[in-house]
């Protein structure tokens, strides 16, 4: 920027205002901290910020992370790899490299994974168009898109000790095993015996703990895809404030490091938060309508 | 997944440090000057500053007192009225006979609510830091420049100003009645009735206002001679028009009559000023005088003179408000659509107000302890109440700015509504 300057300089800077997130509320209320604070484990690699009132998982056991949430304001279809979300100055940021799912009604619905490979930022519309590897399904104006996480073996329907298209002819008992041929995951059920094989359900995942690949049925054939399921199930606190960030990668800049502490039993106004799906919208202690208490 | 660094190795963060080269590139270090030059756009808000209430109603003096003991009973008003009629001659009799007698005609009263109307402002802790962080970034100069940025008491007092207006607007066209329905709080409802005599809403006369070939100024007048008239009025007590801004832009200025009648007054009382609107070729005097274009001030100063205007003066309505629609801020205007008044010159009534019950409740020595309140009244009428109450361990700031305030007419037997768009069947 600098050794443009003398040459040319031109730019216009917006300095937002700010909404009104929470419910305003003269009476004395509560405000809980969260024990020695997360370290943010899902920081933006470049540039971000995280909104006054964004949820944020606490983790008592390692770093916690920021939910990050996108509002689909164009349809999209389910073999479509360019999806367009909410960009309108209060909407997290998506980032190349980012793993995105739409959320399902549960937290631990699986469903088909992408990664972002290009964003575009179009501030005339307000919107961001992000280019993915892989389609994530069909997408409805308002639906919710969530950051995601690869399969694992906890996450998964089904997790098997390999993959392959005929039996292999080792086993210890308790070992499984996906037949990509007849669709079926086989137990052993002794040393180098596979018992009788049960066909994996339509809309079931199965993991591979060997290659770290998901398979589900396309079809009637069990292929291999990306599935995932949401990356922060359990968003339990608030971000009281905004957080800027710098860049984590790249920019020269090494060794950063942001430390965050959450709040919670405090109450939000939901149409100013960011989108949330349904799976956490079921967690809303409020039964006033509009006011997110968490 | 990014890995988690250690610790941050730098005095100053990287959002700091760009900053520091963003203000080093900025800054001549020789003069200390900086190369950037700020101008301040400082346009002011539609009738914000100048808010058209006050055009046609006067502040009541006196200010109710609220009632605790009765929480959910707004504070009222009631005006009274008598029938005007004129008084029927004297008639003819013998001597010694019976005189006739006078009817009495008895009076009126309407009474309304005054509804409480508020504008607020809400702020943690850490928010009212991270602004006053923002704030030092600005000079002194620039500073003028948070109005976009922070709102504070003033423009609280805006909002109830933009309230009343509209309300003001709502009252005089529609003959006392007002609410606050169809204005994004759909919460709760602040229903009045009108009040003016059911025989004070008129028709537009033989054509509708909009008809090309209407005969307005006609119409008015015999508007006007028709309650002069059935009201006892003198020809010579000062009435007014208030027509809102539209119609005289959309129908007053293109009616043909009026445009003659205009004429008429330029020549007759400013013949030099012909001379502006003509438009002959290259400035040459000639008889192809422009006489079809006529502007609001020479509309109004024809109105104002009584020996050529068919009517009453005109005085234009120009009032708007936006209001807060969840995401959206929508404009609206009070007055209704359609819709002139004849009423008698001067304010059209007061605006009536009392102690918001918030005021008295905090007043009353039963606030807790751990919150602080302190109140101020503003503008005679609004009541600017500051709150710090706990959240948590920290504090949170409320700004409110209450009102309990109604505009009321109070020369309702001569307050006339005309529906422009029906003509008399």
């Amino acid at each position: 920027m600098a050794a443009n300057l003398g040459i040319f300089f031109q730019t216009s800077k917006e300095i937002r205002g700010g909404r009104t997130i929470w419910v305003k509320d003269g009476n004395p209320s509560t405000r809980a901290n969260v024990r020695s604070g997360n370290s943010i484990a899902n920081p933006f690699v470049g540039p971000g910020r995280a909104f006054m009132g964004d949820l944020f998982e606490y983790r008592d056991d390692g770093p916690g992370y920021i939910f990050k949430t996108f509002q689909v304001v164009t349809a999209s279809a389910s073999d479509a790899t360019s999806v367009v979300f909410n960009a309108d100055g209060y909407s997290t940021n998506p980032e190349v490299g980012n793993l995105i799912i739409k959320s399902g009604n549960s937290a631990t619905e699986i469903g088909l994974v992408g990664t972002i490979t290009a964003v575009n930022y179009d501030s005339d519309t307000q919107k961001f168009t992000c280019t993915l590897d892989k389609a994530i399904g069909a997408l409805s104006v308002g639906d919710v898109v969530v950051e995601a996480m690869l399969l694992d073996a906890d996450t998964a329907d089904i997790s098997v000790d390999k993959v392959a298209s005929s039996a292999p002819s080792t086993a210890a008992i308790g070992d499984k095993y996906l037949n990509t041929a007849d669709g079926k995951v086989y137990t052993a059920t002794a040393t180098d015996t596979w018992g009788t094989g049960v066909a994996v359900d339509s809309g079931k995942y199965v993991f591979d703990k060997a290659t770290s690949k998901s398979y589900t049925l396309v079809a009637t054939t069990m292929t291999e895809v990306v599935s995932g399921t949401p990356l922060v199930k359990n968003p339990n606190t608030f971000l009281e404030q905004d957080v800027d960030f710098v860049p984590t990668v790249g920019f020269g800049l090494t060794n950063v490091n942001f430390m965050i502490s959450p709040v919670y039993d405090k109450k939000a106004i939901l149409s100013e938060m960011q989108p949330l799906p349904a799976y956490v919208l079921a967690k809303n202690r409020s039964y006033i309508p509009g006011v997110f208490w968490i | 997944m990014p890995g988690i660094g250690n610790a941050l190795k730098y005095s100053a963060t990287p959002a700091e440090m760009t900053q520091m080269l963003y203000d080093a590139a900025m800054i001549n270090r020789d003069t200390n000057q900086t190369y950037l030059q700020d101008i301040i756009d400082t346009s002011l808000i539609f009738g914000e500053n100048i808010p058209f209430w006050q055009e046609c109603f006067d502040l009541d003096g006196n200010e109710k007192q609220a009632d605790l003991s009765e929480m959910k009973l707004s504070p009222s008003w009631t005006v009274l009225s008598y029938k005007k009629r004129m008084v029927p001659m004297a008639e003819a009799m013998a001597p010694l006979s019976e005189g006739p007698q006078l009817e009495n005609e008895g009076y009126t009263t309407n009474s309304g609510s005054m509804y409480e109307y508020g504008s607020g402002l809400f702020q943690t802790s850490l928010g009212q830091m991270a602004l006053q962080a923002k704030l030092q970034n600005l000079n002194v100069k620039e500073r003028s420049m948070i109005g976009g940025f922070v709102k504070d008491a003033t423009d609280m007092v805006k909002a109830h100003n933009s309230r009343l207006s509209n309300l003001a607007a709502q009252v005089l066209s529609k003959g006392g009645a007002y609410s606050s329905e169809g204005q994004g709080n759909a919460r709760i409802s602040t229903p009045q009735p009108a009040y003016i005599p059911i025989t004070n809403y008129l028709k537009a006369g033989t054509k509708v206002w909009t008809d090309p070939t209407c005969d307005l100024p006609e119409q008015m007048r015999a508007i006007e001679d028709d309650v002069r008239m059935r009201k006892g009025i003198a020809a010579d007590y000062p009435m007014q028009w208030d027509i809102p801004y539209n119609m005289v832009r959309d129908v007053l200025l293109k009616n043909a009559k009026f445009i003659e009648q205009v004429n008429q007054y330029i020549r007759y009382f400013a013949p030099t000023q012909i001379q502006v609107i003509a438009v002959g070729p290259n400035g040459s005097s000639t008889s192809a005088t422009d006489t079809s274009v006529i502007t609001m001030d020479q509309l109004v100063a024809y109105s104002k003179m009584p020996e050529l205007s068919k009517i009453s003066p005109i005085h234009i309505v120009q009032e708007k408000q936006s209001y807060n629609d969840g995401r959206n801020y929508p404009i609206t205007q009070g007055w209704a659509t359609g819709v002139a008044v004849f009423r008698p010159a001067g304010p059209a009534g007061v605006v009536v107000h009392g102690v918001p019950k918030d005021v008295a409740v905090f007043n009353s020595g039963e606030i807790n302890n751990t919150v602080s309140i302190n109140i101020a009244r503003v503008a005679g009428f609004l009541y600017l109440i500051n709150k710090v109450s706990p959240d948590g361990m920290l504090n949170k700031y409320s700004s409110d700015v209450l009102g309990c305030y109604a505009p009321v007419l109070n020369e309702t037997m001569l307050h006339f509504v005309i529906d422009t768009s029906t003509a008399n069947s």
